[in-house]
């Protein structure tokens, strides 16, 4: 199939109609394509590529591990956790063909939920604060970095390939599958003493496999026991594993530690000069350099066996927590606060064109110079490609506007969705204003009493013996009529002591999430269908089923999007008023 | 003369060229009109919902409904009370003696109602409604998504058949069978509405 227009044409577009990025004339170099499976209510988490095979890459969520070798044209699923044990499920739907025919498993918040209550974590803490959105679009606040910390460290938290296994390290436990698995069914759990949250893990030259857990350092006997690494504090937080030089490093929550050549000792380093600055990830440089992540910067170390590790560079990097390698020997750093680029005699920049959500919890390193970057977070995959304005025809341009023209664009899409949800912060607050307010109208009675006496006088006629009436005295005795007002001046008070009332925050809580689950089921979902118009508008030598399959395609999302905006969003070639 | 048919020859190959990719889509769309006498996927869905009863229209009024319903009164109690009490009483005239008898009877009839017109800016029943709501419209997304799915999984197989009609029995049987399963599961969720409405076969 020869296409008019790359792939990075639709993104651009697509973009530009759901008006995340402001149109421009001049090349943008490199932009954040949404990628992966549908995004699920929870996000994805984790992400590793083929080191052999550069079309491969591996995308976690809170319950599910995809695979794609098309690089990410299709997935499928290859583990599925379940949420009481943690076991891996041998059985499952099956696998999608393409992404758009993954359903959204409307079941998935629920299950996120009730183990984020099993680990003891409050779910509304979770929840982004819709007043802060733009803090989180730009990355200029901290209050919720923590936040999206614990949501990046749920589910799967971090996937590494070592040989034939692809390593699943989850917030429960840790779990394989084969390297070359496409369908379900290669998943194990590797049991190796307590049940406890594995951050990452490492396989050494000697294949010792090295595990990073909430609870230290573990390593993995042939015997399937875990034994505690020697000359490391317990009960560490151990976040992030690196071999360099031959030796275990790893990054914890209290700073550096690097094994000694028998792993029988740690050094200790404090980066930043902090003893409690804690470290989320490594990424092994060349000429025993390493980068780490943490607190807010990524340092550069020397670590040559036999001397003391001294750190050569320190940037500012805010929310850094994941680190990477792209291409041009660019080093990418990503985090709750967007991804960052760093290429030789630079600093740090951030890159986020296209990116319209910039949480981003995990970065793949793109292996071979043809390799996309990819990274994920709470909307979903994220894959780097080149854009070049100048590459695209006249033609092919307009061809792909056309596309989409006449349709309503993402905002419209988005308000509309959130109408038809009927989640609405503002009517919350009304009923809180309500509420304060409705004291001034009173509780109204209403008496009406009609009451009548009536006299009847007989005299009796002795020779009629007989009674006959006399006389008749009918007389209003009690008649009232009463209008009543009260006032009850207790809910206004109460409502004054009490301003944030729990009900309202319960319903605020709700509706936040409400509408944060609209905008991440419904934003992937209008751009997967411009994309895909766009695509199908611009492709030239299409067979007859490409042409179909596209065309059904589009109109099972379109059908989508007229569900989730009540019924605005139009579907080609039907009307309610056509609808047979 | 050659130079005409070659240039003739190459208008010609110029203007099939990318017509190619126009072809396959006229093409795609006249085969997916040959559905056009069955259900479009927004009748499905309305059929659905009313099945389901999870129509926007059953509970757009909701909110308003629970709030105008305290138009009428809270409590509205009435009464109706008689009594009769008889009595005798004997006088003296200057004629004589008399027997006067006088009846006394009262009839009360009373009516008490009463208003809480605080209801009328804020009432609980509001927020119960909304909550519900907000229950449906999640059903409704669920139930109508799963018809779009089943839909199209429907049609794409329709299209399949179309394209490569089967060449053995067992085939043609296979394709079958799995189109009708998928026309029941759509008929399960619009409550046989859709076979209905499918153009007879026979």
């Amino acid at each position: 199939m020869v296409r008019l227009v790359v792939p990075s044409l639709c993104t651009l577009l697509v973009a530009l109609a759901a008006g995340a990025v402001p149109a421009r004339a001049e090349p943008v170099g490199e932009v954040w394509e949404p990628a992966g499976p549908v995004s699920t209510s929870a996000g994805m988490t984790a992400v590793a590529s083929d080191p052999d095979n550069p079309k491969v890459v591996w995308i976690g969520s809170a319950t599910t591990v995809w695979v794609s070798d098309d690089e990410g044209a299709s997935f499928s699923v290859v583990l599925q956790l379940s949420r009481a044990s943690g076991m891996v499920r041998d059985t499952g739907s099956e696998p999608a063909e393409d992404p758009t025919d993954l359903e959204d498993d409307p079941d998935e918040q629920e299950r996120v939920e009730d183990q984020l209550e099993e680990e003891g974590i409050d779910p509304d803490d979770l929840v982004i604060e819709s007043g802060d959105s733009n803090d989180h679009q730009d990355g200029t606040s901290d209050d919720n970095a923590d936040n999206a910390r614990v949501a990046a460290r749920f589910g799967v938290v971090r996937m590494r390939v070592y040989g034939d296994v692809l390593y699943v390290c989850t917030s429960s436990g840790l779990h394989t599958v084969s390297r070359s698995a496409r369908t379900l069914g290669t998943g194990r759990e590797i049991r190796f003493g307590r049940k406890v949250a594995v951050n990452d893990v490492a396989v050494t030259a000697d294949t010792k496999i090295w595990i990073a857990t909430d609870g230290g350092l573990v390593q993995l006997g042939n015997d399937g026991i875990g034994v505690p690494a020697r000359g490391l504090e317990e009960d560490l937080q151990v976040r992030a594993l690196a071999i360099s030089e031959g030796r275990v490093v790893a990054a914890t929550s209290r700073g550096l530690r690097i094994a000694s050549p028998t792993a029988d000792g740690f050094d200790r380093l404090s980066v930043g000069g902090r003893e409690d600055g804690g470290l989320e990830d490594i990424l092994v440089e060349v000429n025993a350099r390493i980068l780490v992540a943490g607190s807010n910067q990524v340092s550069r170390i020397l670590v040559r066996p036999g001397e003391v590790p001294v750190s050569e560079a320190s940037w500012n990097v805010p929310g850094a927590a994941r680190l990477a390698m792209g291409r041009d020997n660019a080093r990418w750093a990503v985090g709750a606060k967007g991804a960052w680029r760093w290429k030789p005699d630079q600093a740090f920049e951030r890159v986020t064109d296209g990116l319209f959500d910039r949480r981003l919890s995990d970065v793949a390193t793109g292996y071979g110079s043809l390799a996309a970057l990819w990274s994920v977070g709470r909307s979903g995959a994220w894959r780097l490609v080149a854009e070049s304005g100048h590459a695209y025809s006249a033609s092919a341009v307009r061809l792909a506007k056309t596309a989409l023209e006449g349709y309503p664009n993402g905002d419209k899409v988005l308000t509309w969705a959130v109408a038809a949800n009927g989640s609405d912060l503002d009517t919350i607050d009304g009923w809180a204003l309500e509420e304060r307010l409705a004291w001034l109208l009173p509780r109204v009675e209403l008496l009406w009493r009609w009451d009548r006496h009536r006299y009847e006088e007989f005299l009796l006629i002795p020779i009629l013996d007989r009674r006959i009436l006399d006389s008749v005295d009918v007389r209003p005795v009690g008649d009232d009529f009463r209008i009543m007002a009260y006032w009850d001046l207790m809910p206004a008070i109460t409502a004054a002591l009490d301003s944030s009332r729990s009900v309202y925050e319960s319903s605020r809580v709700r509706a936040r999430r409400q509408l944060e689950q609209v905008r991440e089921v419904v934003l992937p979902l209008y751009q997967t269908w411009a994309s895909k118009r766009v695509e199908l508008a611009t492709t030239e030598d299409l067979s007859l089923r490409d042409a179909i399959k596209a065309m059904l395609a589009i109109q099972r999302l379109e059908s989508d999007l007229h569900v989730y905006t009540g019924g605005h969003f139009p579907i080609a070639g039907t009307s309610p008023n056509n609808s047979k | 003369m050659k130079t005409v048919l070659l240039v003739a020859t190459l208008t010609l190959l110029g203007a099939l060229t990318p017509a190619h990719a126009d072809d396959a889509k006229t093409e795609a769309r006249r085969l997916l009109a040959k559905f056009d006498n069955e259900p479009n996927i927004v009748g499905v869905q309305n059929a659905a919902a009313s099945y389901a009863r999870v129509n926007p229209d059953a509970y757009d009024s909701w909110v308003t409904a629970s709030r105008l319903a305290y138009l009428l009164p809270r409590s509205l109690r009435g009464q109706i009370r008689r009594t009769d009490t008889d009595q005798s009483d004997v006088r003296t005239t200057t004629s004589g003696l008399s027997d006067l008898v006088s009846t006394d009877a009262q009839l009360q009839i009373e009516l008490r109602a009463d208003w809480d017109l605080t209801r009328l800016v804020f009432n609980r029943d509001g927020i119960n409604a909304a909550r519900q709501i907000e229950r449906l419209v999640n059903q409704r997304e669920d139930i109508l998504t799963t018809v779009n799915k089943l839909y199209f999984a429907r049609r794409q197989l329709q299209v399949e058949v179309e394209l490569e009609p089967p060449t053995s029995v067992e085939r043609a049987v296979k394709s079958q069978l799995r189109i009708d399963a998928l026309t029941a599961d759509l008929d399960a969720l619009t409550g046989g509405w859709f076979s209905k409405q499918l153009p007879n076969k026979s």
